[in-house]
């Protein structure tokens, strides 16, 4: 099996693991996904166990097919018409299902969160297991008491006290008096705001009244306690102190729901996740696999954002100006329909009118990569193959530190073209690009005389003493001609999952300035690093190859 | 962490059967297990209104006796509502009724905006909502036992001596409470989706109000044809009772007798109905706030 099946494989395997999540609803136990990782290497087991051992029992959370609905009207007097008008029977409002046919169940001592886009359900949720919304359809079932931190220190009245609006927010959140006396001392040393306590609390900054609210709240041990984006208030030392808190509430029984943008708080604090997506439940599971399906949403509609804009830009300018290349071929397509390919089954059209309207180039041959939404790119050339191959030249998806890692990229000229740049760039889970190289920064450093690949210590030994290699830029190619670019790296990356892009360009000038992108490809080919405790480890994202001298 | 069965609270589009809505063991239960919110809030809101003031508490004196020496001048003696009675005892007179009448009013015009002017505690607390129009009640009561303090001393200064009938005066106050709760309450309710209420409210009904209600001329100067317009204001026979009680210091009226228990038995009728309509309507609030 090729690697470039075997990535793809991978990453279908955890789009169908998620949809299957979603799928097994209402049955949520069974949601644990275990997406299977091919092309495994030194016989290691695949991932971890997805779903930690979920404490037994009832749920203390129980949705059941919920939805809400929102009645989204034109005009003001449409309300009106609504509210008189009922019994004939004619809408006058638009319905909007912020939230529907949501189900599933957390169980007593779980922490799971939520992530999902801004609009996405999250927060309407978390208000109707709170309370504060009524649900349009289906139920929930809480057991026990809920505390919300849907927005920390709204409860406060600003012109009392610290400590008066202490007394208050207690008596909201049901302590007595003698209660919150008990336990005065304790939320003021956590609070930790000092002769603040005793000002109005309008004077306040929002991250001492967030602080306050907090040390406030988790005073009254709920069995449920939502937190809804709350806590990224606060500076990181609070940060820290919230999070122990939470712990120390988790493992005194509490059931945790959060809800935050930031995935490293989602993956540290949660035991179990659920993607919302546009209304819907999209995936429930480990962490882990939750958060790369939400990547993936992000990634989608980031790219979704990037085409459009690039349409528009290119519309704009009319006709691609800077085509020193293959002029004639150039001039006779219009610029907008070499742009508008954001599938690969287009882009083949697009080629073909090309080839039929300059004549130069001869049939193409079918694309080798399956269409692919996440490319875009003016399509003078395509990518038509990423592999991603180990030391022993096979396709690979898994490697340990100090790995060599292999990516043959394949590309097709479409029209007759010179300075061409083929590039890869490596992001992680997160969506962080941690590294790109292409064949112009290789150019660019053989012109300068470097010799970047040729490791002075000898410890990269398989790039040492090879020739200068050809230069790429000074290149022109013809229509139809194919080209193989192999990258290789001896593999200093950490742990984690990652995501190779592709890219091939045309650069008039060789300094990445003007460039022009003839194929994009994201999501090209995914690989997973893995770390051998008992041979060779470090912590973090990269292996710096530190030494250690001991002087005595 | 909890050693007793959890309660288990549900969620769901159903409505709540209008029956036990209607059930007033649930409010007295609700009442009774926020009483220390209710304490709290309505606390926190007596000191508010006069904190951060240079006179402080002295408010609480100063504006009903200029609004007094106002309305003695204007309405007594301008105009000649105070009849035969000498201008201090109209002012007594006066006083009283407008106790009476601003413990429905205040609370009536607080209404509107009392759920509609909060919407961190419709959206972001987890919030007894019921409680609020309690906790209005309770301000306003409390302003009416510093009036009842001041009636009865300007009584011992104005009138000089006390027949025991002055005693009866909280009689007066329980259906007036009990009205301006059950208003409240409703109000509460429909300001959240009506916003127009507060302008009908304050404007136009509560002059409406003050000018059929005999509080600044007697009942007597009114013509035959229009008495029936001031009969049926609920507050009227209350308003008639209280004075009679306290400023003449006599045994009441029968009619205001019969009034003063109607106007008590409807009162707590419109409690009732004012909490059915507040809590049906209070599924909504999220979704309009």
């Amino acid at each position: 099996m090729s690697s470039e099946v075997g990535a793809r494989a991978a990453a279908e395997a955890t789009r169908d693991g998620a949809v299957g999540a979603a799928a097994a609803r209402p049955g949520p136990r069974s949601a644990g996904v275990a997406a299977g990782t091919p092309g495994v290497k030194k016989g290691a087991t695949t991932q971890p166990a997805p779903a930690a051992a979920r404490p037994s029992g009832p749920p203390v959370v129980s949705v059941q097919n919920l939805g809400k609905c929102y009645h989204i009207y034109n005009k003001p007097e449409d309300r009106l018409k609504q509210a008189l008008l009922r019994w004939r029977g004619r809408q006058y409002f638009e319905e909007f299902w912020a939230l529907r046919g949501v189900s599933f169940e957390v169980f007593p001592g779980e922490a799971v969160g939520i992530v999902g886009r801004n609009g996405s359900g999250k927060s309407t949720l978390m208000q109707m297991i709170a309370g504060t919304l009524v649900p349009t359809e289906g139920r929930i079932e809480v057991r026990g008491r809920v505390a919300a931190l849907l927005e920390l220190g709204s409860g406060f009245n600003p012109e009392f006290t610290g400590r008066e609006n202490v007394y208050l927010y207690g008596a909201i959140l049901g302590l007595t008096r003698r209660e919150t006396d008990e336990k005065f001392d304790e939320i003021a040393a956590f609070a930790d705001i000092g002769r603040f306590l005793d000002q109005p609390a309008k004077t306040y900054s929002t991250g001492m009244r967030v602080r306050l609210a907090f040390a406030v709240q988790v005073q009254v041990r709920p069995e449920v306690l939502i937190i809804d984006e709350a806590l990224t208030v606060g500076d990181n030392l609070f940060q820290k102190r919230c999070h122990e808190r939470l712990r120390m509430l988790r493992e005194a029984g509490t059931t945790l729901l959060f809800v935050s943008h930031q995935q490293e708080i989602i993956r540290t604090l949660t035991s179990r996740c659920v993607l919302l997506h546009q209304g819907r439940l999209r995936a429930m599971g480990s962490p882990g696999e939750v958060l790369l399906e939400y990547r993936r949403i992000l990634h989608e509609e980031e790219k979704r954002w990037t085409t459009q804009r690039l349409e528009a830009v290119l519309k704009r300018k009319g006709p691609e100006p800077k085509r020193d290349g293959a002029a004639g071929a150039g001039e006779a397509t219009p610029g907008v329909s070499a742009v508008q390919v954001p599938c690969a089954a287009e882009g083949a059209a697009g080629a073909q009118a090309a080839a039929s309207a300059g004549g130069t180039i001869s049939t193409p041959a079918p694309l080798d990569m399956p269409e692919n939404p996440a490319s875009y790119g003016d399509r003078d050339a395509t990518i038509t193959r990423v592999e991603l191959l180990g030391s022993d030249g096979e396709g690979c998806s898994l490697f340990y530190p100090g790995d060599r890692v292999m990516v043959r990229v394949g590309v097709r000229f479409e029209r007759d073209i010179e300075h061409v740049n083929v590039a890869l760039r490596l992001r992680d889970k997160l969506g962080v690009k941690v590294y790109s190289w292409g064949t112009l920064n290789q150019d660019m450093a053989t012109w300068g005389g470097l010799r970047p690949y040729d490791d002075p210590t000898g410890a990269g030994g398989e790039h040492a003493g090879m020739a200068d290699p050809p230069v790429l830029w000074d290149r022109s190619f013809e229509a139809g001609q194919n080209l193989t670019v192999e990258f290789e790296w001896i593999c200093t990356l950490g742990a984690g999952f990652y995501e190779v892009q592709a890219c091939v360009t045309h650069e008039p000038t060789p300094d990445y300035r003007n460039l022009r992108m003839l194929h994009w490809l994201d999501e090209a080919a995914f690989f997973e690093v893995k770390i051998a405790r008992e041979e060779y480890f470090f912590g973090g994202m990269v292996d710096l190859r530190m030494r250690a001298a001991v002087l005595d | 962490m909890t050693t007793v069965p959890l309660n288990t609270t549900i969620h769901s589009a159903a409505p709540t059967p209008v029956l036990a809505l209607l059930n007033p063991a649930r409010l007295v239960r609700l009442f009774y297990s926020h009483r220390a919110l209710i304490r709290q809030f309505t606390i926190r809101e007596i000191h508010s209104a006069n904190r951060d003031t240079v006179l402080g508490w002295a408010w609480v004196a100063i504006t009903p006796a200029i609004m007094l020496a106002i309305y003695t001048i204007v309405f007594g003696t301008i105009l000649g509502a105070r009849g035969n009675r000498p201008p201090l005892e109209y002012a007594l007179w006066l006083f009283c009724g407008i106790t009476l009448f601003h413990l429905f009013t205040e609370p009536m015009n607080r209404g509107p905006g009392l759920v509609a002017g909060r919407p961190n505690f419709v959206k972001k607390l987890v919030f007894p909502l019921e409680i609020l129009p309690v906790s209005a009640i309770g301000v306003v009561l409390f302003h009416t036992a510093i009036s009842c303090v001041l009636l009865v001393v300007a009584k011992a200064v104005v009138v000089g001596h006390f027949t025991g009938w002055e005693l009866l005066f909280p009689l007066a106050i329980v259906p007036v409470a009990l009205l301006g709760l059950g208003v409240c309450t409703l109000l509460a309710a429909i300001g959240v989706f009506v916003r127009d209420l507060r302008h009908i409210v304050n404007g136009p009904l509560g002059r409406a109000l003050f000018f059929l209600t005999p509080l600044v001329y007697p009942m007597d100067i009114v013509p035959e044809r229009f008495r029936w317009l001031i009969a049926i204001n609920p507050l009227t026979s209350v308003v008639q009772f209280g004075r009679q009680c306290l400023v003449d210091g006599r045994n009441p009226d029968g009619a205001w007798w019969i009034g003063l228990g109607v106007v008590t038995l409807a009162g707590l009728l419109g409690v009732v109905a004012a909490y059915a309509v507040f809590t049906k309507a209070k599924r909504g609030f999220a979704d309009v706030i």
